[in-house]
């Protein structure tokens, strides 16, 4: 059943151009991220220059292994918007053409459906992984001094953890699509959502309940790296991992509902 | 031994295929579908007819699944599990959906996916509804009738013995129409069993054996389409000495109405007065007919009657 409802996935999305599109820019903009990486760790910095905090210059060291793992996965994950876009045009675009109700009146059942789905947003964290990976390992091997595979593999715990932050971000963009139905509308509640509503509901909880708001816990997987804010201990905790299997669990199980309990 | 397997055989032919049981359905407090209930046998060719918002494609919508109804039930007899019964069926409901950016050949390999079904039968299928030529077409520019046929094209993926078409010719010029109209015959000749929903009486006339009339969602009338037509029992008579048989109808206790027709006398019966006892009592008074028509009733009068009735 994997195998066909990957198919067909496949196939709804190798020839669609916006899929394209949004793919190569993104592939576009992780690579300038990379390259333009001290230049945004110097602008992370500049609001507050303080005593006794040497602030690095050197660029390689952000790219020297291990750290290059957490520089590259902290930067790309600003990119996830593009993903999660991706994700909610695939969702509206089946209520918009109606082929939500073609599929399933030709045999798939909504669980089917939504696994379809599951599997597109999977695919695309995978795409996301092994370009990091792959980043990651050519930079790396470039520019780090003394290598040793020990110095590689000294902080692969991040590759994982972007994997599952970006699967958990497009799952939340998989559920804003399915209740919206308007790609117009999801993408533009994902961008107020993520820059804003979040931040505004944080001003008024001063505690560490903040902490596991959907998107706090999606950023919480991927500390910025400490020659990016000086406070930063780039140590994930175990609560937000559970936290982000929790939230996995839940936006699952509220896209399935919706799915069930909506007419078509 | 004979009787049992003529018995058999008939059980057979007369296979109930669907059976749905006091259906309702509300859209917030409106009661779109009434307690409705009918049943279809296989190889029958069933048309649905109603005037448009009567619940036709919502009807259709709940015994696809996807549509929720709020009482009542539903049942398929297809082979198999319960669980692969939309499989077995092709469905074409109003407009086609398929994905406009996907070329004709992409969509059918989607729902071929979906029905496990091989991807060599498309080009036959692509070529049966005169899209051969136009596989690689994207679905965005096709007409509205290629549309249309590559709709039905989808309903025949895998050979389903059951197709529903719901308004199947909404939109389209009359070309379009007659294509369709053939497709959905040619396919009725294979031995399908059809449902055809529509608000379009000469399609249900032309194409289907049997009628279901709804409106509000509720059930007005139900059978096959011959004998609802002849319900009214309007004969045309005409004799060697017609001023005879006149005076011998017009003594007739069981004739309603009786008026002349250029050279034919037309005579109603009353309600339960069946011909043959007219026939034979014409025949015992040595009246030679030369003209016998049971007229039928044209299905518009049908239709607009039984509406009229049920308001």
């Amino acid at each position: 059943m994997i195998k066909t409802l990957l198919n067909i996935e496949y196939r709804k999305a190798i020839n669609y151009k916006t899929f394209w599109i949004l793919g190569v820019l993104h592939f576009i903009l992780v690579c300038i991220l990379t390259i333009f990486v001290k230049e945004l760790s110097d602008a992370f910095n500049l609001s507050t220059p303080k005593k006794g905090v040497v602030i690095t210059s050197n660029l390689k060291v952000y790219l020297f292994f291990p750290k290059i793992w957490n520089t590259l996965t902290f930067v790309s994950s600003m990119l996830h918007i593009l993903l999660g876009t991706m994700v909610i045009i695939s969702i509206c675009n089946e209520f918009s053409y109606k082929t939500i109700r073609h599929n399933i009146v030709s045999g798939l059942s909504k669980r089917e459906f939504l696994y379809s789905k599951l599997i597109f947003c999977l695919c695309l964290s995978l795409y996301a992984t092994v370009l990091i990976l792959a980043l990651g390992l050519i930079i790396g091997l470039i520019n780090t001094p003394n290598l040793t595979f020990n110095k590689i593999i000294a902080q692969w715990q991040f590759i994982p953890l972007y994997s599952l932050q970006t699967f958990l971000y497009l799952m939340l963009a998989l559920l804003i699509g399915l209740l919206f139905k308007k790609a117009a509308l999801g993408i533009s509640f994902l961008f107020v959502y993520v820059f804003l509503i979040e931040n505004i509901i944080s001003f008024f909880f001063h505690s560490s309940i903040e902490n596991y708001f959907p998107y706090e816990v999606i950023s919480g997987l991927i500390p910025a790296p400490d020659h990016f804010q000086e406070n930063s201990s780039a140590v994930v905790l175990l609560s937000t991992i559970a936290a982000a299997i929790i939230y996995l669990v839940l936006y699952t199980f509220i896209s399935n509902l919706v799915l069930k309990r909506e007419d078509l | 031994m004979h009787h049992k397997a003529l018995l058999s055989i008939k059980n057979k032919i007369m296979m109930k295929i669907l059976a749905v049981n006091n259906l309702q359905k509300f859209y917030n407090k409106t009661k779109v579908i009434n307690d409705l209930s009918f049943s279809i046998d296989q190889g029958d060719v069933y048309g649905i007819l109603g005037p448009n918002g009567s619940g036709k494609t919502t009807t259709l919508g709940i015994l696809l699944g996807i549509l929720k109804c709020n009482s009542g039930s539903y049942e398929w007899f297809i082979k198999d599990s319960s669980q692969n019964i939309r499989k077995k069926i092709g469905v074409l409901i109003e407009t086609p959906n398929f994905y406009p950016y996907l070329s004709a050949e992409d969509n059918l390999k989607i729902i071929a996916d979906i029905k496990n079904i091989q991807h060599e039968t498309l080009t036959d299928l692509l070529g049966f509804v005169g899209l051969a030529e136009s596989r690689k077409k994207l679905f965005r520019q096709f007409s509205l009738g290629m549309k249309q046929r590559l709709g039905i094209a989808a309903t025949l993926i895998g050979d389903p013995s059951i197709i529903i078409f719901d308004e199947p010719t909404n939109g389209l010029d009359a070309a379009g129409i007659a294509s369709v109209r053939e497709l959905i015959r040619k396919i009725a000749n294979q031995g399908k069993t059809i449902i055809l929903a529509s608000h379009l009486l000469d399609e249900i006339q032309k194409v289907c054996s049997k009628i279901l009339i709804i409106n509000a969602g509720k059930k007005v009338l139900e059978g096959r389409i011959d004998d609802l037509l002849v319900k009214e029992n309007i004969v045309e008579l005409a004799a060697q000495n017609q001023e005879e048989l006149q005076k011998y109808l017009i003594a007739y206790k069981d004739i309603e109405l009786l008026k002349s027709e250029g050279p034919v006398l037309v005579i109603k019966l009353k309600e339960k007065a069946g011909f043959d006892e007219l026939h034979k009592y014409l025949t015992g008074a040595n009246i030679s007919l030369n003209h016998i028509i049971i007229r039928k009733e044209s299905l518009e009068n049908l239709y607009i009657r039984s509406l009229s009735e049920h308001i």
